[in-house]
């Protein structure tokens, strides 16, 4: 697993510099288009990387007293480790110019 | 089905890109999309619900994917194709080797190790990773 090189995409480069200029806050799909501008359908599969890496923390809104019988939204933050991870990344990703290379680890495993 | 719904053809588009995705992660991204479309006027919702039925297999992928799904690879030049590659070198930063050199294609990241035994000379790599040199 720690063994594959995998390039970052741009797509991902975009969702984790939006995550992480605003480390703190909750994001939304809807954000991150408005942030990244791409297209939604980019947008969720980084989602779901970053989630899966454990990079990302999600959940879903509580609905205000006026939103009731409405669908929740979903929120999504880096977590803690995630947050470290993705700065190291992006620093990589951004030191080489034609190609970006990063390796990306799952969260808690060291760097 | 409980609160407004998006325009019909856009709800129609996310409930396909949610068909293909895992069962067990249907519910969640159906809510999900949904609050998303809601947001927008018609246009906006037909326009995002296309983009999320485009994105729906990288989705599925992505969710499905065991070990570390990461991204996707870039794709090969065509002289990477054909395997003149042009190595740059590179230091690991794999906490289990650390400071290892190894090299990786500048154009699409084929990495390559040398061998334990041997002197790594990047200059005979290139030398016989490209046609004219670079």
């Amino acid at each position: 697993m720690a063994g594959r090189d995998l390039v970052m995409t741009g797509a991902t480069e975009a969702v984790l510099g939006a995550l992480v200029a605003r480390p703190a806050g909750d994001h939304h799909g809807a954000g991150l288009h408005s942030d990244t501008g791409l297209p939604t359908g980019r947008i969720y599969p980084v989602l779901a990387r970053l989630e899966t890496l454990q990079w990302l923390d999600s959940g879903w809104d509580e609905p205000t007293s006026s939103e009731q019988g409405w669908p929740r939204r979903r929120w999504y933050r880096l977590s803690e480790q995630g947050l470290a991870m993705a700065r190291g990344a992006l620093a990589s990703a951004r030191s080489t110019s034609s190609v970006r290379v990063g390796r990306l680890r799952p969260a808690g495993e060291a760097s | 089905m409980i609160g407004p719904r998006p325009v019909l053809p856009a709800w129609l588009l996310i409930r396909l890109s949610v068909a293909v995705l895992p069962a067990d992660t249907r519910d969640r991204y159906r809510e999900e999309f949904r609050t998303e479309l809601l947001e927008l006027p018609w246009l906006g919702q037909l326009g995002q619900a296309s983009s999320v039925l485009t994105g729906s297999i990288a989705l599925r992928g992505a969710l499905t994917a065991h070990g570390v799904p990461v991204t996707e690879r870039a794709a090969p030049s065509r002289k990477c194709r054909f395997g003149r590659h042009t190595y740059v070198m590179r230091q690991n930063d794999d906490p289990e080797m650390p400071g290892r050199m190894y090299a990786i294609c500048d154009r699409c990241g084929e990495i390559r190790e040398p061998a334990e035994d041997l002197e790594f000379d990047i200059e005979k790599f290139n030398r016989k990773s490209t046609y004219f040199g670079t």
